[in-house]
């Protein structure tokens, strides 16, 4: 059985392409090895079980958690915004990601400034970082990207309208 | 049906037991499986999106890998700077190279991650493939994805934390992310050659309709179907991606490209901010020097070999001072043009009778840790902005800047722009 990952089959003689993928290939297995090494020969092996900590996490919050979500949200989204047009559909989808996006950035840097500048903006051992007040920012944002998105939905159902009754004429 | 009972029958004789009870644990597993094979199968169907293709995951990829390249490289520079080896040229000209690079590097860090996680989205079905293991190559390759998808995650969000300043993780920044960036280009590289053919198929629209056209479907389950009909397409994906990741470059760029700081919302740093004007990584209470910073019998002592001078602040004042317009520009992306003025290093040499070609080691009042101690190699010592600066935007130095005195260098990497300095040793 061949594996469909691995995609159609490589012709047997050894053209370009075979010699591009070997050396991709050599080339990363050396850097994996390399990037092993330093880490065995560079960090501490309590550090190392905290690094392997970390991974296993990011692999179960990301495909565990974020990966379903946006799921969930995609079909909440097609049933919220069934009978709009495809375009007013895309908009829609267009700007939640958008705003999804910023505020997945945006979420750690508000904590952050609650962890390290515990009573309030300023409050931290250097008042040069995180200065800014990311709350108001990211509403501000959002206000923006609703504002924005609902004028050209508006203006997409307008003009669509408008042309299809002026198609509809004879 | 066939390649899944195939696959199936793989999998079980990996677990075959071969004692008394192996027949009756046969039978728990064909159930097991079984059950599995449907849940995964209906998981999947619930998972699956027209959106997903193998076109969207290899634009996607050709965009993540272009980041990661640029991410890899100009860390690497950063890396070199800082542990140079022998050959290492150290370029300082011009002075606003570093600043560049590393705005560069953080910028396209944070550009990497709206592009991870489509890249990711776009191939989820991968991931809950049954069966899970088909051959020992299949397994390898499924790990060998596994770290590389989680080092990826873990790099941009420690490297995202770091420019917070906030380290809220069991080891060492500096090396993690170090170290987690070879993996991470060992990776790529391994995964590029591994996908190679499907990259190569699916590369331009063309190319992509011709694969899709071929005859020979393989097994692709309807989560992986190619994306037509109504609704979000494909182009659409892609514009809001595009759009994504337009606006948070836009909105965190402004820390390290003054062009932009007028849209500077979601960035740690803010330009021009900070006393004099300047924002600063470590004020002089977290290094602990503000009692000898400020001591009035405050000295700088300049030695080669066996001579060795002192010089007081009035002393250091009374020497010819230079005026140049230089960047500090630190390791987490945020940089800031500033005018300093102070005595030139290798005027400072020459006066203890130093070799041009030596290099310097210069000690700060902070005792110990990455910022206590650093080295000049000659090309920044020799250099004419390269200076030991006593003022800073038309001001005496602030003490959270390095009051008395501190060093400026053009390209250098902010940590190694030593502040607090009270000896300047030859070797």
């Amino acid at each position: 059985m061949r594996l469909p990952l691995m995609g159609p089959p490589v012709t047997v003689e050894r053209g370009t392409f075979w010699w591009v993928r070997a050396a991709l290939a050599a080339l990363g297995v050396a850097a994996l090895g390399y990037a092993i090494f330093g880490f065995l020969a560079n960090v501490p092996l309590l550090q190392l079980i905290g690094v392997a900590a970390w991974l296993a996490a990011a692999l179960v919050v990301h495909d565990g958690v974020l990966v379903p979500l946006t799921t969930l949200a995609g079909g909440g989204l097609s049933r919220l915004t069934y009978g709009l047009r495809p375009v007013q559909q895309g908009i829609v989808r267009g700007a939640l990601l958008v705003g999804a996006v910023v505020t997945l950035l945006a979420a750690p840097l508000i904590r952050a400034q609650q962890v390290l500048q515990p009573s309030g903006p300023g409050s931290g051992a250097n008042d040069t970082v995180l200065q800014g007040d990311y709350v108001q920012a990211l509403g501000i944002f959002w206000l923006v990207l609703v504002v924005v998105a609902a004028g050209v939905m508006t203006a997409v159902g307008l003009y669509t309208r408008r042309s299809s009754v002026r198609k509809t004429r004879p | 049906m066939d390649q899944r009972s195939n696959g199936l029958f793989a999998f079980r004789k990996v677990w075959r037991g071969t004692g008394r009870a192996a027949r009756w644990f046969d039978l728990g597993m064909d159930r097991l499986t079984t059950l599995l094979q449907q849940r995964m199968d209906s998981v999947n169907g619930r998972f699956s999106s027209r959106l997903r293709s193998k076109r969207l995951t290899v634009v996607l990829g050709r965009w993540l890998g272009m980041t990661f390249a640029v991410c890899f490289l100009t860390g690497l520079f950063s890396n070199l700077l800082q542990n140079p080896p022998g050959w290492m040229f150290f370029p300082t000209r011009p002075v606003w190279l570093y600043a560049a690079t590393q705005g560069i590097h953080v910028t396209t860090g944070i550009a990497s991650i709206p592009l991870l996680a489509a890249k990711l989205w776009s191939v989820f079905p991968e991931l809950l493939r049954w069966p899970p293991l088909k051959s020992v190559v299949h397994g390898l390759e499924r790990a060998s994805i596994a770290l590389f998808v989680s080092a990826s995650l873990v790099e941009v969000t420690i490297g995202l934390l770091n420019t917070f300043q906030w380290y809220p993780w069991p080891f060492s920044f500096k090396d993690v992310h170090y170290w987690l960036g070879w993996v991470i280009i060992g990776s790529l590289a391994l995964h590029i050659a591994v996908k190679l053919p499907l990259i190569r198929a699916h590369w331009s629209r063309q190319s992509d309709a011709a694969a899709e056209a071929a005859p020979e479907r393989e097994t692709v389950p309807a989560a992986m179907a190619p994306a037509t009909g109504p609704g979000w397409s494909r182009r659409g994906f892609l514009a809001a991606i595009t759009a994504s990741t337009g606006v948070v470059v836009l909105t965190t760029a402004g820390q390290s490209f003054p062009w932009l700081a007028g849209l500077n919302l979601f960035a740690p740093r803010r330009m021009d901010t900070g006393p004099q004007a300047v924002p600063i990584n470590r004020t002089a209470a977290q290094a602990g020097v503000e009692g000898a910073a400020l001591a009035p019998d405050w000295v700088l002592t300049v030695s080669s070999g066996s001579v060795q001078k002192t010089l007081t602040l009035a002393q250091l004042a009374a020497l010819p001072q230079y005026s140049y317009g230089l960047p500090i520009a630190c390791v987490e992306g945020w940089s800031q043009g500033a005018q300093w003025r102070g005595v030139r290093i290798r005027d400072l040499m020459a006066m203890v009778g130093a070799p041009a070609d030596a290099g310097l080691q210069i000690s700060s009042m902070e005792k110990g840790g990455v910022y206590g101690r650093s080295f000049m190699p000659a090309a920044y010592s020799q250099d004419d902005q390269t200076l030991l600066a006593l003022e800073l935007n038309g001001a005496p130095l602030d003490l959270d800047h390095g009051y008395p005195a501190r060093i400026i260098a053009p390209g250098r990497p902010g940590v190694l722009q030593t502040k607090w300095v009270h000896k300047v040793e030859v070797i």
